[in-house]
């Protein structure tokens, strides 16, 4: 039996663990925790329960999710000694075009390199004939059970308890007890409701339903078109707050945010201009496109812990609209971090575990506020006309002085923390020439059409990558 | 380069970093093989080849000073850049991620150390050498001057003898 010391239940030699998902939380946390104890000589058992095959096209292996692992968590993991091979990665991202009513501009990578990953979490969308790429779930997987994590297939139908230890069951099979379990079932997953009803008072995430869906443009049509660079729409329609179209291997995923995305949204989305623009001109989705409507992490969830057992991921808590799997990382790391060195209290998650998840809780306030400033500037033309013309005028100068762009990069790409963006849009740097331009932006709408036009071919000659259209 | 390489690619030869240049970064080979070579007193010396997987340009990020070493492609290579600031942060949330770094700076230190104690054995077999060189040459000018000095003693006494019988006879 694990020893109690005061409030502390510590992980000894020969306990046993089991991981309830085997996604990037769960098997991260896996590979941390194997990591972690085989450092002090502590043997461990994991045990991980994933019934998916992440390796089968379709949504049998899939985990509903645009695919982006950002530019920190690619730097996180290569620092961990956790390469991301070209056989996982479908696409280095090097710039990203983001397109407004008022027209679009490219933002290239700060340092001229691709630092930011497309993979397809799952096998593939289900019209792929022949799996190319690796999926980065299985990648990850795969990585827990070398660092000798056991992996079974069958579903969990139960969990309870056994005294004061949680219970695993199976179907067919008798139910297993383990001194930690843990929940890494995402919000898409049934399981979810099994450790809601363990009774420790855990209340899930509030969460929004998102689009997302493959379009099967091919591997040359894709590299023509869009390069490697995600497009990003900041679009005046009703109900979308953005939507991204992520170049990949043989498919773009394109994945759409808002409130209550409908079948009207989606097709007033594939028909805006400025997405026709990014597609071969008669190109039409065809019938049986891959799509799903998966749920999204919105709000925080409450208590995602208890003696013994813990949530990591999306279940717990995740960043507001970004940068889900490297959310899952930091708190799967840190939940192993404190089983291993601290305990698996309540008291020792309380302590160790749930300040990494309120950090991330604080910063997503500050991304209501930047996503909030964004949506009312992608309603205003002068704005979005203003923030065009500042990316223009950056676009020579070295990375760290570009600053419009780098808030822009950070925020769409999830490479920075929300707090850390918010706090460069408070610079005076930041601010002036900003103001400045949206002055400029202001006079210029009202000045004569001649003056316009004349802009308008100046703009069209200058070096920068601001499209016609910007200027009404 | 691959559409699913990341990081960036370097020609055989390419400087990474140059010694002496201010760092604000790490790298992390992700393919081939890079050189570590330092100047010192204009001459060029070869310290290292660093492999997939190894960590340069580190001490950049945790100390303020120039770049203490060039690194070039050998081959081909691939690496990926760790931004000091968004490192650092993570370190200082989660001071775990520094593990891999540290492992490799001991690692590190552990071949200089070998090749220090290498070369000084090196060093100390040379003295032994020369001092039991130089102690047989003594021994030998010692003898050869001892001899030298029993034949003048013998050639002075010589004649002062044979006058002396010359004398007495």
């Amino acid at each position: 039996m694990a020893k109690r010391y005061n409030d502390t239940i510590a992980l000894e030699e020969g306990h046993r663990v089991a991981v309830v998902g085997g996604g990037p939380a769960g098997s991260l946390f896996s590979y941390f925790l194997l990591l972690f104890s085989n450092r002090f000589d502590r043997n461990i058992h994991v045990d991980i329960y994933e019934p998916r095959d992440f390796e089968h096209p379709g949504p049998a292996g899939c985990n509903m999710c645009g695919g982006i692992i950002s530019e920190s968590l690619v730097q996180a993991l290569a620092v961990e000694g956790i390469n991301l091979p070209d056989s996982v990665v479908q696409r280095g991202i090097e710039s990203y075009v983001l397109h407004t009513e008022a027209g679009s501009c490219c933002i290239n990578t700060p340092i001229g390199e691709k630092r930011i990953a497309a993979v397809h979490r799952g096998g593939g969308p289900r019209t792929g004939q022949q799996a190319k790429w690796q999926s980065f779930d299985a990648h990850l997987l795969k990585l827990a059970i070398a660092e000798g994590a056991h992996r079974h297939t069958a579903r969990v139908s139960e969990i309870g308890w056994y005294g004061d230890k949680p219970q695993v069951k199976v179907k067919g099979k008798p139910p297993e007890t383990y001194e930690l379990l843990v929940g890494a079932v995402g919000m898409n997953s049934p399981d979810l409701s099994l450790f809601e009803k363990l009774g420790f008072e855990y209340q899930r995430p509030k969460q929004t339903k998102t689009y997302i869906t493959e379009l099967p443009l091919g591997e040359q049509l894709i590299s023509s078109q869009f390069g490697d660079a995600m497009h990003l729409f900041l679009l005046d329609i009703p109900r979308l707050e953005f939507a991204a179209m992520i170049p990949k291997g043989d498919y773009v995923t394109t994945c759409l945010l808002g409130e209550n995305i409908d079948r009207d949204l989606i097709s007033s989305f594939f028909r805006h201009p400025a997405v026709r623009k990014c597609l071969p001109a008669d190109w039409e989705p065809p019938a049986n496109i891959c799509h799903c409507s998966p749920k999204m992490f919105f709000g925080n969830s409450l208590n995602p812990f208890t003696d013994r057992v813990v949530l990591v991921g999306d279940a717990a808590v995740a960043r507001l609209f970004k940068d889900g799997i490297g959310a899952a990382y930091r708190t799967a790391k840190a939940a192993a971090r404190t089983a291993v060195f601290q305990g698996v209290s309540a008291a020792d998650f309380r302590a160790h575990y749930w300040p990494q998840c309120q950090s991330i809780m604080h910063d997503n306030l500050f991304g209501r506020v930047i996503f909030e400033v964004v949506h009312r500037i992608k309603e205003m033309r002068i704005p979005a006309s203003a923030v065009l013309r500042t990316i223009g005028a950056e676009e020579q100068r070295p990375g760290n002085s570009r600053r419009m762009s780098m808030v822009l990069w950070d925020t769409f790409t999830g490479s920075a923390p929300y707090k850390d963006i918010f706090m460069r849009t408070l610079h005076p740097s930041f601010i002036v020439p900003f103001i400045a331009r949206n002055i400029v932006s202001a006079l210029r709408s009202n000045w004569p059409s001649k003056e316009v036009s004349a802009a308008r071919a100046s703009q069209t000659q200058s070096t920068t990558h601001i499209e016609m259209g910007e200027i009404q | 380069m691959k559409t699913g390489e990341l990081g960036k690619t370097f020609r055989d030869g390419e400087v990474i970093i140059r010694q002496g240049e201010p760092g604000d970064r790490m790298y992390i080979v992700q393919a081939g093989t890079v050189a570590v070579s330092a100047h010192k007193n204009g001459q060029e010396f070869q310290i290292t080849n660093l492999k997939t997987g190894d960590v340069f340009g580190e001490m950049a990020l945790f100390q303020q000073e120039t770049r203490s070493a060039t690194v070039r492609a050998v081959g081909e290579a691939r690496v990926i850049t760790v931004d000091k600031k968004g490192f650092l942060r993570r370190v200082h949330e989660d001071p775990s991620l520094a593990y891999r770094i540290l492992q490799q700076m001991s690692e590190r230190l552990r071949r200089m150390n070998g090749e220090l104690s290498r070369s000084n054995r090196g060093v100390f077999v040379e003295r032994r050498t020369f001092k039991e060189r130089r102690a047989v040459d003594r021994r030998q000018r010692t003898a050869h001057a001892a001899a030298s000095e029993k034949r003048a003693r013998a050639d002075r006494r010589g004649p002062d003898r044979r006058k002396n019988y010359s004398q007495i006879a």
